[in-house]
């Protein structure tokens, strides 16, 4: 188990040691929630160096890599922060997935109808997370963005609001379209892959 | 009378916000008798499942471990650390 050597040993793992026992498992953790490896290995980077800085303040309770793990969540959100700049707004907005799936009063189409009937049920935990990552990188980044946040971070709504500087009513709404995408999204796939 | 494009939008919604206890009302009348509302609202719900078991799966150090550094990137971080070592 890669991953506890630093709590069984009981011993701070020495930074040179870093970045051969914890960066595949923080590589890891970044990709599949930032979706682009550059950018993950960015964060990778990043934490290593934060926490050359302010190694002094790791007080030895808990595992080193809890202690970095710490620093890289921290650096993952001011990564989306700093990428929400980048990305159109407009672009977001305008694709709005509930004018697709529904019609015009408002009920499932025959189409989306015909996804949504399909039973879920043998869906194996194996087969969703390989579909679930390429849904995810499929949604509008800033969608994908708050998703990952909410649900792989499990940060409350309030949280992100404000590293985010955006509105509840606002995160609402890019929420819900990343929630509909997606299951729409998975079934698609699956039903494809599988029938 | 809820239409279903709303159904979906509150019932995705729920897993974010508290939902007014007279909506959660209308919204469960509406899931009572709407079998394709119903049936998004277990996939949302199985789809949250999912994701944060996962998730527990890998910060537990048991999934996806074919995914790692590339031996140039590992190379690359290796030196921006070795170079801030005091």
């Amino acid at each position: 188990m890669e991953n506890h050597h630093s709590s069984n040993s009981g011993q701070a793992t020495q930074p040179y040691m870093w970045v051969d026992e914890f960066g595949d498992f923080f590589f890891r953790y970044a990709v599949s929630r930032l979706r682009d490896v550059n950018s993950a290995e960015d964060v990778v980077q990043q934490t290593f160096l934060a926490g050359l800085k302010h190694v002094d303040q790791y007080s030895g309770k808990g595992s080193m890599q809890g202690w970095l793990l710490g620093i890289l969540k921290r650096k993952i959100i001011d990564f989306v922060r700093e990428r929400r700049r980048t990305i159109q707004q407009a672009d977001d907005e305008a694709d709005n997935p509930f004018d697709r799936m529904f019609d015009r009063k408002g009920r499932w189409t025959k189409e989306s109808a015909s996804i949504i009937r399909q039973p879920m049920d043998s869906l194996e935990r194996e087969e969703f997370w390989p579909i679930f990552r390429q849904c995810l990188a499929g949604l509008p980044p800033r969608q994908a963005d708050v998703f990952a946040l909410r649900e792989m971070d499990d940060l409350s709504t309030e949280v992100i609001c404000k590293e985010l500087s955006i509105s509840p009513s606002n995160l609402w709404v890019l929420l819900h379209r990343a929630r509909l995408r997606l299951a729409i999204c998975i079934k698609t796939r699956w039903h494809q892959e599988n029938f | 009378m809820l239409i279903c494009k709303d159904v979906a939008k509150l019932v995705a919604e729920s897993f974010d916000r508290p939902l007014p206890r007279w909506v959660r009302f209308q919204l469960a009348f509406h899931l009572m008798i709407c079998r394709l509302c119903a049936s998004f609202q277990r996939d949302v719900g199985r789809l949250r499942a999912e994701v944060h078991e996962h998730v527990a799966s890998e910060t537990a150090g048991d999934s996806n471990k074919d995914i790692k550094l590339s031996t140039e990137a590992r190379l690359r971080i290796k030196q921006a650390v070795e170079s801030h070592l005091p």
